[in-house]
């Protein structure tokens, strides 16, 4: 029966959605509340960071905390970004050559020659993580496992729609996710876009003399066009798009430790990343409990539990799980 | 008798003033003597022996011009110097009275002439006595103060032979104004003057297109003191000079960079800038001396246009003179404009690239950005949610 409840700031449903969700229970606590009230609810519950007690660990695995990166993973990562901001700080200056900042960083490299020899170590460094992912995800289970959870789905294009319309207050709750967001797919992807294009064309400018054997001068000015606008183009979209997900966000302010540690407290993980959340405690809890033999950590995702348990191939994140 | 003595200082004064009248008589103005033949009347290289201390003026009218004269005006006076060179000593009253220096006596310039006969080696004339340039350096040996000691100042400091000194490119008694289309030192002159000692510079000059320009009396094109400078030249090498590698784009762009110029003679008006935009320009900026400047490519004195067969930038010498520093270079590097900007007028795909990549980075971080937004908006309301759930 659906009563409206007192104090509640919110116009009348006017979609089915909205209809269900004002279909009022009696929640845990006793007080009579709308499906949507309890949904954020919980959101907000989560938000006050209340520990999952009971919640069974891998080996190796503080309490409330889950490994979810390898270091293999760690290290390709550090790399990939030691190698890109070295890139950045050595190449921005010769876009913006009147910037104050760019005389000071050629007078401490030593012009454009010494920064042009670390920019191109750099970039080596570049090409070796690159190659050194490809034969990652191509060649090793847990490579593939990562990027089987990184292919962009339908699902994502729906939760980008449900998001936007989560900001604009059309939807009681987020966008649930599995182990990557439409966001960190996003993140992965335009830096297969950004280094395909860089190293291309960084490739043609370095070894101009040889490239200009078969390609004529207007190519190779394209080549240092392109090379320069995206360049510009993925320092934006890092500085402003991959350091708000993970660093300027509210919740990780001022810094996400993730990255180094490979962690991610359950808590995060319940609110982030619930359907891998749900999977991954489902599956834990289905197996015996394992005793460590052997010491395998829990590397890759929290999927696997310990030496004793199978390598599930897990399905694809079901549609409805919305 | 009686009238001489009734009017003895009239008489006085008609003597002296025909004394002082007759060397004060107007010149002949003849044609202006050529400027190798005068060349051949320059005095000695300085030898260094000590400044020259300032001294009080010529006594009397007894050193007049026309004293001097009265020897020096003999075309056959020459003497022999201990190295066998044959100077001339003859002095041509003509020139002297048609020069800048003209209301001069010769002992103004020529102070150890204090009696005759006078000593047989003189002392080169120092100019710097009156013409010293502002502030004041340290003093050379010859007594010259000029701003910066340049190339041309060490030389003489260091004694080398042949060194220029004020005469050598001025002229010693036929000085005129620069301005003076006559002078060895105008515009018109001046090449030849410098051409002198750089004689190879000189030759490839004259057929540059600068110098072929000059000779069909074009006023804006560069002569050797418009790159140089004139005074103060420094040496390529040396970082101060106005044609050191990381000058040389600032000193051509003076002209051609100039919009004015540029519609004058229909030459593309932003040479300097597509120079600076390129890689060779910001490196040439932070200080690399190996890369290219104008003059890498387009030569120093031989300046050809691209269209004539024997330029360095004409397309069919393009590979050899871009091969001097890029290895085994092709015919394609002279494929693509050479000075080139992404803009519509230089290269319209290079500026469809660029104006494509702008407005997708505009659309892509908009979009980012908006999420961002909406998302930390979202968030202030979940905030506000929270407090009001009075939990």
């Amino acid at each position: 029966m659906a009563a409206k409840p007192a104090s509640r700031p919110d116009r009348l449903p006017q979609s089915s959605d909205e209809r269900d969700a004002a279909e009022v229970t009696r929640s845990a606590d006793g007080r009579e509340r709308s499906l949507h009230q309890q949904v954020e609810r919980l959101v907000n519950e989560d938000r006050r960071e209340r520990p999952a007690v009971g919640a069974p660990q891998a080996p190796g695995e503080a309490e409330g905390e889950v490994q979810r990166f390898s270091l293999l993973f760690r290290v390709q990562h550090v790399l990939l970004f030691l190698s890109t901001i070295t890139l950045i700080i050595t190449g921005l200056p010769l876009r913006f050559p009147n910037w104050r900042s760019s005389a000071i960083l050629f007078a401490i490299t030593g012009g454009v020659e010494g920064s042009g020899l670390i920019h191109r170590t750099a970039a080596a460094l570049l090409i070796f993580v690159s190659v050194f992912h490809m034969g990652y995800i191509i060649l090793t289970a847990e490579g593939r496992r990562q990027l089987f959870y990184l292919l962009p789905r339908k699902k994502d294009f729906q939760d980008v729609g449900h998001n936007v319309l989560y900001f604009f207050g059309r939807r009681p709750a987020r966008a649930r996710f599995d182990r990557f967001t439409y966001f960190e797919k996003f993140d992965y992807w335009a830096v297969y876009w950004g280094v395909v294009i860089m190293i291309g064309t960084g490739l043609t400018l370095w070894f101009e003399d040889q490239a200009m054997r078969v390609l004529p001068k207007l190519a190779v000015d394209m080549a240092k066009e392109v090379h320069s606008d995206e360049a510009l183009l993925a320092t934006l979209a890092i500085v402003v798009w991959h350091f708000y997900n993970v660093h300027f966000n509210p919740d990780n302010f001022p810094l996400s430790w993730t990255w180094w540690t490979g962690k991610i407290s359950l808590a995060k993980m319940r609110r982030e990343h619930s359907l891998e959340y749900e999977r991954m405690m489902a599956a834990r809890l289905a197996r015996p409990q394992a005793q460590p033999a052997g010491g395998a950590p829990a590397g890759g995702d929290g999927d696997q539990a310990g030496p004793g348990a199978a390598d599930v191939r897990q399905p694809a994140p079901r549609p409805d799980d919305e | 008798m009686r009238p001489i003595r009734r009017h003895w200082g009239l008489l006085f004064f008609a003597a002296l003033a025909a004394a002082v009248a007759v060397p004060a008589s107007p010149a002949v103005r003849h044609a202006a003597p050529s400027p190798l033949a005068a060349a051949r009347q320059v005095m000695p290289a300085a030898t260094g022996s000590g400044a020259v201390t300032p001294r009080p003026a010529p006594q009397g009218a007894a050193l007049t011009d026309d004293v001097c004269l009265a020897c020096h005006a003999d075309r056959a006076l020459k003497k022999t110097e201990p190295t066998g060179r044959v100077l001339s000593l003859f002095v041509d009253r003509s020139a002297l009275g048609a020069s800048v220096h003209a209301q001069l006596n010769c002992v103004d310039c020529h102070q150890d002439v204090t009696a005759l006969p006078h000593a047989k080696g003189l002392e080169p004339v120092d100019c710097g006595r009156c013409h010293y340039v502002q502030p004041l350096a340290k003093p050379s040996p010859t007594g010259v103060k000029v701003r910066v000691p340049g190339v041309h100042q060490r030389a003489v400091e260091a004694g080398m032979p042949n060194a220029p000194v004020c005469q050598t490119c001025h002229g010693a008694h036929d000085v005129r104004a620069p301005s003076d289309p006559a002078s060895r030192v105008s515009r018109g002159h001046v090449t030849e003057t410098c051409g002198h000692c750089h004689l190879e510079e000189f030759s490839q000059y004259r057929s540059s297109v600068h110098g072929v320009a000059l000779a069909a009396g074009n006023r804006d094109v560069p002569v050797c003191t418009t790159c140089h400078g004139s005074h103060s030249i420094e040496s390529v090498s040396a970082a101060t000079s106005r044609v050191a590698p990381g000058a040389i784009p600032e000193t051509c762009g003076r002209c051609h960079n100039s919009e004015p110029l540029a519609r004058k003679y229909e030459m593309p008006s932003e040479r300097l800038t597509t120079y600076r935009e390129s890689y060779h320009g910001l490196a040439n900026r932070f200080g690399s001396l190996r890369v290219a400047n104008c003059a890498s490519c387009h030569g120093a004195h031989n300046i050809r246009p691209s269209s004539d067969p024997q330029s360095s930038i004409n397309p069919k010498n393009l590979p050899r003179t871009c091969g001097h520093c890029h290895p085994h270079a092709t015919q394609n590097f002279a494929r693509g404009k050479i000075h080139i900007l992404p803009v519509r007028s230089e290269s319209f795909s290079l500026w469809l690239v660029s104006t494509a990549f702008k407005w997708f980075t505009i659309a892509i971080l908009s979009g980012l950005m908006g999420h961002i937004a909406l998302d930390l908006y979202a968030r202030r309301r979940e905030r506000r949610a929270l407090r009001q759930g009075g939990l």
